[in-house]
């Protein structure tokens, strides 16, 4: 030990079990679930409510007043309004579907992993159909045939990554169940059921949650993708991607409409990475 | 009395691919090749590799057998999972070897002693958890270890807890499959006055795997040594170590460092000889012939089966019965 050693101060030891990148990843999403939750009270203005004489109006600080913190668009519509609704549309999106796709996927490798020989097959002949079509095509097709709405989206994008979990899960299992403590557990007595639902699937989940947070980030991108290509969320409704692909004519007059968003997407996407590492870590109890 | 647990001619045979990547031959690796006992108080002992482990498996059914059986108290052993399957986990439990990967990491050690009364639907919460404290104070461990998780533990202590979660349900018979072999020879020694001291309080048979002669000589009552999936020699553990009869016994025993002075300084000790021979590939006749001081035409054409000596000692060689010359054939 160092000669000099002193004991660390009560902020170091707060910063080294709350590491700054961590509080800030934590932050983010934090905020953003919370201007979600808040939307109705934040918003200082409808968020369809034009205002035509202050059209592409300059954020504050380039020119803009306070009245539009971060400019309007072409109808004169404030951005930060339109920017907090796309927050909450966009994340409930994503969650719900994100949620989808990793009960799926988990039961799907669960079930091949159990029954293994002519299932599992089959179940991963469905993960790699699953991952060999092209999404966004299907996605295109499906929305353009029965129209565009909110449920059928969240639907489509659960079914989205769904085979990432599903062959995750099947691999992982299938080593648990060789490994000492599911066998120890089996011939406890235990159902298979037991055995996967209390020992298994909370050893594996936290690469899990890994995968999920992993995949969190690419379903915002897709909702963004879907609402850019003009199939997604719809207009009077907006969502990030449609902000986005909707700002993209003015990019050269107006580059707020389309910024603003855009750094939201950027921002959240690292961050919920981050919290994942760190959940993952939390939640082992031999890392501490 | 009837024997608690019965095996009769167990079978395992394992498809495998030889080497060769995708042409490789299929071949069938016979892990057990008929193996028979009765279990009051049992041990089995053999070099790794012959087929221990798959014994206690199969045992208590974790392996399905290719064939053969196992009755517990008279009645087969089912291998689905219905009632009496669950019945039947109720009497038999099983300790590991490493104690780590038999426990949940996750779930601390007094949650995990509990486990079996949950998974049996017996007693409420209370009652389990007074139970599991009990077993891990009959165990030697202390309450604040109740809520400790397996990593905190040291090896010694991990090993009390899969013994105490082996007997929450008061089982008949406890395989043990090299419960000590992980342990430092100081919590060998603990450990195996455990299991005697435990033996003593519940009544309980153990059928107790190990390549550990001296472990295996402390503990047991009955000895069947192991080679190449099947027994070549079984009787009290006296009797088998002081006087081995099969020509792979002796050369187990003589492999053990022995003090000057002890019983068997007059005999000439028999060196082992080469490897085991692989599984898939077993010589005709004896198994053991290619190691065999003692190999005689015969051990070539004959497989020799178990059979009883006059005393009672059960031996598979054609020399202990002295069908072939040898030093250790016994004169009737």
């Amino acid at each position: 030990m160092d000669q000099n050693y002193t004991p660390p101060g009560r902020i170091s030891r707060f910063f080294e079990k709350w590491p700054l990148l961590v509080l800030f990843a934590l932050g983010w999403p934090a905020l953003m679930l919370a201007v979600s939750a808040l939307a109705d009270v934040l918003t200082p203005y409808a968020i369809n409510a034009t205002d035509l004489r202050n059209r592409l109006h300059s954020p504050m600080g380039f020119g803009g007043s306070v009245l539009h913190p971060f400019g309007t668009d072409e109808l004169g519509r404030d951005v930060m309004t339109r920017l907090i609704f796309s927050i909450r549309m966009s994340v409930a999106i994503a969650f719900v579907a994100a949620i989808i796709s990793a009960v799926i996927g988990t039961a799907v490798g669960l079930i091949a992993a159990h029954f293994r020989g002519v299932v599992e097959d089959m179940m991963m002949a469905l993960a790699d159909v699953g991952s060999s079509l092209p999404f966004m095509i299907i996605a295109l097709a499906v929305l353009a045939i029965f129209g565009s709405n909110l449920f059928l989206l969240v639907c489509l994008m659960g079914l989205s990554g769904w085979e990432r979990y599903a062959r995750l899960t099947r691999g992982l299992t299938i080593s648990a169940k060789e490994q000492g403590y599911a066998r120890a557990v089996r011939q406890l007595g235990a159902s298979p059921a037991r055995v996967y639902l209390v020992h298994i699937l909370p050893n594996i989940g936290g690469t899990l949650l890994v995968t999920m947070t992993l995949t969190f980030p690419e379903v915002i991108l897709l909702e963004t993708g879907l609402s850019f290509l003009g199939l997604g969320v719809q207009p009077p409704a907006s969502s990030l991607g449609n902000m986005i692909g909707f700002g993209r004519q003015y990019l050269h007059t107006a580059p707020w409409i389309l910024l603003a968003p855009s750094a939201v997407v950027v921002l959240t996407t690292p961050s919920i990475s981050t919290v994942g590492d760190w959940l993952r870590d939390r939640m082992d109890p031999t890392l501490h | 009395m009837t024997d608690l647990l019965v095996a009769e001619n167990l079978v395992r045979h394992y498809a495998v691919r030889l080497p060769g990547g995708l042409f490789g031959r299929q071949a069938v690796l016979k892990a057990l090749d008929g193996v028979s006992f009765s279990l009051r108080r049992g041990r089995i002992v053999g070099e790794s590799g012959c087929g221990k482990s798959t014994t206690a498996g199969l045992s208590i059914d974790l392996i399905p057998p290719t064939s053969g059986r196992t009755l517990l108290d008279g009645e087969p052993i089912a291998g689905t999972d219905d009632a009496r399957w669950r019945r039947q986990r109720r009497d038999m439990q099983m300790v590991f070897q490493d104690p780590l990967s038999a426990l949940d990491r996750r779930i601390p050690v007094g949650r995990q002693v509990m486990e079996p009364l949950l998974i049996h639907g017996l007693g409420d919460r209370a009652e389990r958890e007074a139970r599991a404290r009990a077993v891990l104070g009959n165990v030697g461990l202390q309450p604040h270890h109740f809520d400790r998780y397996p990593h905190e533990l040291s090896g010694g202590q991990r090993q009390r807890v899969v013994l105490a979660r082996a007997l929450t349900l008061n089982p008949s018979v406890l395989v043990c499959d090299e419960p000590v072999s992980a342990l430092d020879v100081s919590i060998q020694a603990q450990v195996l006055n455990l299991l005697e001291r435990l033996q003593a309080e519940f009544d309980l048979a153990y059928l107790f795997i190990s390549h550990d002669l001296k472990v295996v000589r402390q503990i047991s009552h009955d000895v069947a040594v192991m080679y190449l999936g099947r027994i070549v020699e079984q009787g009290p553990p006296k009797r088998l170590f002081e006087q081995p009869e099969h020509p792979y016994t002796r050369m187990l025993v003589d492999a053990v460092p022995a003090v000057l002075g002890g019983g068997r300084r007059f005999r000439r000790r028999i060196q082992p000889r080469g490897e085991p021979p692989n599984p898939i590939d077993v010589p005709t006749g004896c198994p053991f012939r290619p190691r065999c001081p003692l190999a005689q035409q015969l051990c070539m054409a004959e497989r020799p089966t178990l059979e009883r000596l006059p005393d009672g000692q059960l031996v598979a060689c054609h020399a202990a019965h002295g069908r072939i010359p040898g030093p250790l054939a016994r004169t009737a």
